[in-house]
């Protein structure tokens, strides 16, 4: 039983991770590489809070996400005149730079060795020390995002982002301030995602930056690309299936020493697949081009 | 939404007076361009003003989209000047976004129509509703209720726009699954829908039959008059066009020939 609360607390904190990367990626057309840097920065600022300031559980949550969301609009200013292959390029830079500040500031972030001894959340003095436990509370914290992002979906703010994704010139046109609604989204899906990384700091209670690495992107990336992009559905499904086939791969019993990479192998082969197959998705309405 | 007021300079032109006196006008004054050694528009002088429809015509590749391109902020010109008056408030067109000329009242139709393809004929309407309260991520929290009731509005508004240009039945299609002339229907309104009081069309009746054709120009004719819009159009379609329209323009060899219509 803890082993599947334990696979329901990675889908919890999974599917705010591809819900946000939807926003990017899904609405707006933005094909984001970064995201993993952003569930870290969430993590690191979390942690460092908690430890060293005493600060609470959901105090230590909005101040990893506010300190995401910050840094992707100081990353964002410079970037967004960019569109297509260069922001990509430029996307994958911001990862590389973010993980090797991680990996290299020894005096913040611990580097090589990473920051132990995290504490699961407290709230009104309740410890969620079980895996139950913290599945319970990570369901209300990711439904509550989820109904953020479902409204902001149908709001103006979504079919702007979505006429933008269609046609950035239309787009401009009839008045939409694309520049602008760049930055907001990027904000919000960097808050989210580092409210994601705090939840994932948390339930560890251990993190090193080889966790929120290029790899780690590509497969957050790949959750929303195989689940399908443009609504609510399509990611919960990527993060499901995403979280569940390495668990399936376990029955092949395969050698540790090759595991890891028949993992990323399995990945990969299902991206090419969808691609051809099934460009939207398994239960996406937008093909992303 | 700032609107940056332009100096008017002591020695301006009595065009440029007499355009300040209008409810809305976009005057262009010594507009040149060069593409690639190529001097493509050559010292143009411009003037549309609130109920009048002006045609701008010319010969394949005479520079009308590239002009259009500079009169809507998509382009700068090497040289000249364009002002926008708004409420005899005016603008300097140059230094301003497309995106901000639109929301102060400058909005353009594309040859090509450039709608929304996910999106429904109805949303694709509804993207382009000037927004008091902004397209802000916050404010659709916080004041969920009051945006939707603004919204509601707006669909209202959408509708009566769609079913005035015959597209009111086709609101829940797709934007892929219309015909040229349908989807051309959709991007007046789409236009429309910015309430912008000065509209730069280009080529707004290719694609469309005779019959279409014949309709949506009485409708442009129509809007001009009761609604008292400016209107820019570049069309090939002489024949359908001069009949409402009140003055033209003839781009030829990068120059602008300006004429009159008699009775307009």
């Amino acid at each position: 039983m803890n082993y599947l609360f334990h696979l329901l607390v990675y889908f919890e904190i999974y599917a705010i991770v591809a819900l946000s990367l939807n926003l990017l990626i899904g609405y707006g057309g933005l094909l984001q590489i970064a995201h993993a840097a952003y569930y870290g920065v969430g993590a690191y600022a979390a942690t460092l809070l908690w430890l060293n300031a005493g600060l609470g559980f959901f105090p230590g949550l909005l101040a990893g996400a506010a300190t995401a969301a910050l840094l992707s609009l100081l990353v964002s200013l410079p970037a967004w005149r960019f569109k297509g292959d260069y922001f990509v390029m430029i996307s994958i830079a911001v990862q590389t730079l973010l993980y090797t500040v991680m990996y290299n500031w020894t005096s913040v972030t611990n580097g090589a060795f990473g920051i132990s001894g995290i504490p699961r959340p407290e709230l009104f003095g309740y410890n969620f020390v079980t895996t139950g436990s913290v599945s319970v509370l990570f369901a209300g914290i990711a439904l509550v995002l989820a109904f953020i992002l479902a409204i902001l979906k149908w709001s103006p703010f979504g079919r702007a982002l979505q006429a933008m994704r269609d046609d950035e010139l239309a787009a401009r046109s009839i008045g939409i301030p694309v520049e602008w609604l760049k930055l907001q989204a990027f904000a919000i899906a960097s808050a989210m995602v580092g409210v994601a990384g705090g939840m994932y700091a948390s339930y560890i209670s251990y993190i090193d930056a080889t966790s929120f690495s290029l790899d780690e992107s590509i497969l957050m990336l790949s959750m929303v690309i195989i689940g399908g992009t443009g609504n609510v559905r399509g990611p919960l499904v990527g993060a499901a299936v995403l979280i569940l086939l390495p668990e399936l791969l376990r029955f092949l019993a395969l050698p540790d020493a090759v595991a890891a990479n028949v993992r990323l192998l399995a990945y990969g082969l299902l991206l090419i697949i969808m691609m051809h197959v099934r460009p939207q998705g398994l239960a996406g309405t937008y093909r992303y081009q | 939404m700032p609107v940056e007021a332009i100096n008017q300079s002591a020695n301006s032109s009595a065009k440029t007076t007499e355009a300040a006196s209008c409810v809305a006008s976009l005057c262009a004054d010594g507009v040149s361009l060069a593409f690639g050694g190529q001097q493509v528009l050559k010292n143009i002088d411009l003037e549309v003003r609130s109920g009048q429809i002006a045609h701008l015509r010319g010969g394949n590749g005479s520079g009308k989209t590239t002009l259009l391109n500079i009169l809507s902020g998509f382009l700068k010109p090497d040289s000249g000047q364009i002002k926008l008056v708004i409420d005899n408030q005016p603008i300097d067109v140059l230094s301003h976004a497309p995106a901000t000329l639109a929301r102060l009242g400058l909005a353009r139709l594309w040859q090509d129509t450039r709608l929304f393809a996910s999106m429904t004929v109805l949303e694709n309407v509804l993207a382009a509703s000037p927004r008091p309260l902004g397209i802000s991520p916050v404010m659709s929290l916080l004041a969920y209720s009051r945006v939707q009731k603004q919204e509601r509005e707006f669909k209202h508004q959408a509708m009566t726009l769609l079913d005035m240009l015959g597209m009111a039945d086709r609101a829940e299609s797709t934007g892929e699954r219309l015909s040229g002339g349908q989807a051309k229907r959709v991007a007046i309104a789409r236009m429309l829908q910015t309430g912008a009081e000065i509209l730069l069309l280009d080529e707004p009746l290719a694609g469309l039959d005779k019959e279409s054709a014949v309709r949506l120009v009485e409708d442009l004719n129509l809007l001009a008059d009761d609604t008292r819009k400016a209107m820019l159009i570049v069309e090939h379609n002489h024949d359908a066009i001069s009949p409402v329209c009140d003055i033209s323009y003839t781009l030829e060899n990068g120059f602008l020939r300006y004429e009159e219509h008699e009775g307009q």
